[in-house]
């Protein structure tokens, strides 16, 4: 049968691709980009979608930022001070910032972001549980007053995925968080031309011309936001294998990601490199529902965990071996201070005695349901392997394949699996948005407050409190091993390992940065 | 003709409100939830409960119907979920696309087919009619994609001569516009050059057959007159009928053009929107499209009163 890719894969192969094309952008000033997915929701805090965080980036900024190390450093921020006992952090603003409306960025504006983005974020959410206010004492400085220690104050303002705490204009960051912005005013380096906005085909941004970089080297969220380009265009392009056909023509300068079987077409071109932007790549899991049989028995899931071979997942998802990573972990491996604590654990036993262990653990034969998006490729063939798995060591499964927005319906069902409810759902995560106790929301154990699947464990949220609480960083790096610990042995997800993806550039431009998304400054035409 | 032209548009009335119904309650009762979609992977039950509640998601079918059916009326069709702007606003950025891509597929489409079917018919049982029909064959059967990847892989990747992708409005231009289209609509084009030249020429053989055609011969009538002026016209009522299928077929197909060629239409808009369940957009589109269906059928059937004197209704 002829597939799409096969044809287009013939045409890269083309000796003849590299004459010129007469449909090509000749405007250097314009750097155009093909995002992952389309942007639909423009409310970075609103939601945790990539492709809203890649915008976000662009017209918001935020007070902190990562380096390469993922340590937070000041980015509107000029710099903090900590009251001895820790309660009282005060920011000061940098000098000169301004909204894309003109206004001055005040630390009013700075407080009320800080405010609605701690009640939708996790991490933030954290941060507000140990926070009496986010204030200000004057226009430049911003006050955060809490009601018992909470270390990671700046990562939890500087996080750099999965809403970031972006800083908008008061009169915006005092909407409901429930509710979404739609007028983009940030103090970010693009301006969004809200004129030229349609959903599904095309984002436009202008250079913001007065926004005033950091000194110094970009370096994923921090550093100097040096923007090299008046005007960034996205082209929402719905088909993979276009995107690939539009860059090697030169009518687009990036994509976002390059779909795995469709690398080698562009590793043969000589005008295109691949670039890979997050080097920490995803984490896919499976989840639980912990609420009703089988799974809520610990001795099942374990049994699970032992049985489990990442290779297979992995190999279903990222085709060559420098694009998959086993980790034996629920943290992603890579990250600073994760260990692979399943090592030994994980697949230590073969079918058969899994199998026993399954029956042994009381497994009942009762019918587990997986839900399996089948229009999602990098969850589908996980749902699959589950299936065939779980089938090998004993389990009756009932594979449910369905489209995404039935299986996000279906997932938050509480109910028995008679009555429309689940067992299990694959998903994956971005490694940089799990990276530590208080974000993973594979492993929290708020219950039925918490993340679907509903994981209850009282001694996992202890250890959580206390790792945002610790009174050191060694004191917080036994805490985190604990937290691993504990989560490998509870097993409340399942996890299958990391994948990492590329997206590709043009030769001519130099600078694309790392980061959790793509980020249009530093970036240059040569 | 007038009244009936007045009972015909009397009677889309009906027809579009039950649309209306039914689009509602089959959207009502499919499964997702435009609220889980929209709090994302990490929301918790109590979040997407808020959000529905925000959108008004939790409201029961009769109020949401009255409130909807009440603003399409007033012509106003909501906003979308997820990007919050007007459906009004997001149809109008999309309708240019996809009209410019019907217009130029059918003048392609006819333009071709048309002549193809005759000459099929005249020099029927000939090398010339089977390499026609061979082709119809293949408009038929190589889904669009493949056509549009070689035709993308041919004039956009090796000649460099029109772009891979996108659109240009007419605004900027009637060639940049043209150019942006000629990929897509050639695409689109084929499998309804296959279709139109096969009804022309299996309705053209049958016409060929009549008295007067031979009558027209005897009289001496120029080959070219026959072909064209006694049996084209004779045989255009089933012609202009699979025409005006085509039309609204195209839509349909534009779903898959607009994908591969990156053209922002309102192909494009549904599938989007239907993935998501953004149920105020998918309600406007389709109701949008059962209206242009029901115009179409009216504009056909009075076509055919001008191609045939002896039809009156």
């Amino acid at each position: 049968m002829i597939k799409r890719r096969t044809l287009l894969g013939a045409a890269a192969a083309s000796p003849l691709l590299s004459l010129p094309a007469l449909g090509q952008s000749a405007n250097s000033n314009v750097l155009k980009y093909v995002p992952s997915g389309n942007l639909t929701v423009l409310d970075p805090i609103f939601t945790p979608a990539a492709v809203s965080v890649t915008h976000g980036y662009c017209v918001f900024d935020t007070l902190y930022g990562v380096d390469a190390g993922q340590n937070p450093q000041p980015q509107m921020a000029a710099g903090h001070s900590v009251s001895d006992d820790g309660l009282e952090w005060r920011i000061t603003l940098r000098d000169g910032l301004k909204f894309h409306d003109g206004e001055p960025v005040r630390a009013q504006d700075c407080a009320a972001s800080l405010a609605r983005w701690a009640q939708r974020d996790p991490f933030g959410q954290a941060l507000n549980a140990a926070t009496e206010s986010f204030g200000y004492v004057d226009d430049k400085t911003i006050v955060i007053k809490l009601n018992r220690p909470f270390g990671p104050v700046l990562n939890a303002i500087g996080k750099p995925h999965s809403r970031p705490a972006m800083m908008m204009p008061e009169r915006l960051a005092t909407t409901d968080p429930q509710t979404q912005i739609t007028e983009m005013v940030g103090s970010g380096p693009f301006r969004f031309v809200a004129d030229e906005y349609v959903s599904g085909d095309r984002v436009v941004y202008e250079k913001f011309a007065d926004y005033i970089p950091r000194e110094g080297v970009a370096e994923w969220t921090s550093g100097g936001k040096q923007v090299n380009f008046d005007r960034l265009d996205w082209q929402i392009m719905p088909d993979a294998a276009t995107a690939i056909a539009a860059i090697q023509a030169g009518e687009v300068d990036w994509i976002g990601t390059v779909l795995t079987d469709l690398q080698p077409i562009l590793e043969m071109h000589p005008d295109v490199n691949l670039h890979r932007t997050d080097p920490y790549g995803v984490l896919h899991v499976i989840r639980f529902n912990h609420l009703i049989p089988p799974f809520d028995n610990v001795e099942i899931r374990r049994a699970v965990l032992k049985a489990v071979d990442q290779v297979p997942f992995l190999q279903s998802v990222a085709a060559k071996p420098e694009d998959r990573e086993e980790c034996l972990a629920l943290f992603p491996c890579g990250t600073p201070g994760v260990e692979q604590v399943g090592e030994g654990i994980m697949g230590s036993l073969d079918i058969e005695a899994a199998k026993e262990a399954v029956m042994a653990a009381g497994y009942n034969g009762e019918p587990v349901v997986i839900l399996n998006p089948t229009d999602i490729a990098s969850i589908h063939p996980h749902g699959l392997l589950a299936a065939d798995l779980l089938g090998k060591i004993g389990f009756n499964v009932d594979l449910v394949e369905t489209d995404w927005g039935t299986v996000v319906q279906r997932r938050v069902s509480k109910e028995t699996v008679e009555n429309g409810g689940w067992n299990i759902a694959a998903t994956n995560w971005p490694a940089i948005s799990i990276n530590n106790p208080a974000t993973n929301a594979t492993t929290r154990g708020l219950g039925e407050s918490g993340w679907w699947g509903w994981y209850e464990d009282v001694e996992m949220e202890r250890l959580v409190v206390d790792w945002l609480g610790a009174a050191d960083e060694k004191a917080a790096a036994k805490l985190y091993l604990d937290v691993q610990n504990r989560a490998i042995d509870q097993v409340p997800t399942l996890p299958l390992g990391l994948s990492y993806s590329s997206g590709a550039v043009r030769a001519d431009l130099q600078g694309a940065l790392q980061g959790s998304v793509d980020m249009f400054w530093n970036i240059r035409r040569t | 003709m007038g009244s009936y032209i007045f009972r015909r548009i009397l009677a889309t009335i009906p027809v579009v409100l039950f649309v209306m119904l039914f689009v509602f309650s089959l959207l009502y009762i499919t499964p997702g939830d435009p609220a889980a979609i929209l709090a994302g992977d990490q929301a918790t039950q109590a979040e997407i409960e808020a959000i529905r509640i925000d959108l008004g998601l939790d409201r029961s079918f009769p109020v949401r119907f009255v409130e909807w059916s009440s603003g399409v009326l007033r012509g106003d069709f909501g906003v979308s979920i997820f990007t919050r702007l007007p459906v009004s606003t997001m149809i109008q950025q999309r309708v240019e696309p996809t009209l410019s891509l019907m217009v130029v597929t059918m003048v392609i489409a006819i333009t071709i087919a048309v002549p193809l079917g005759v000459l099929a018919a005249w020099k029927h049982g000939s090398l010339i009619d089977r390499a026609i029909m061979l082709f119809a064959v293949l408009g038929f059967s190589v889904p669009v994609f493949v056509i549009g990847y070689v035709l993308a892989w041919t004039f956009a990747l090796q000649l460099g001569w029109l772009p891979v992708q996108g659109y240009t409005p007419f605004s900027e231009g009637p060639w940049p516009w043209l150019r942006s289209l000629l990929l897509p609509s050639f695409t689109l084009a084929t499998f309804y050059i296959a279709i139109i030249a096969r009804i022309t020429r299996a309705t053209m053989l049958e016409i060929l057959q009549q008295d007067y055609i031979r009558t027209a011969r005897g009289k001496g009538a120029s080959e070219q007159a026959v072909l064209f002026v006694h049996a084209l016209r004779n045989a255009s009522v089933p012609i202009v009928t699979v025409i005006g299928i085509g039309i609204t077929l195209v839509i349909s197909g534009a779903v898959v053009i607009e994908s591969v060629f990156a053209l922002p239409g309102l192909g494009r808009l549904i599938v989007d929107s239907i993935l998501r369940r953004d149920y105020p957009v998918i309600q406007a589109v389709i109701l949008i499209f059962s209206f242009v269906y029901v115009i179409i059928n009216l504009l056909i059937d009075l076509s055919y009163t001008v191609i045939d004197p002896r039809i009156r209704y």
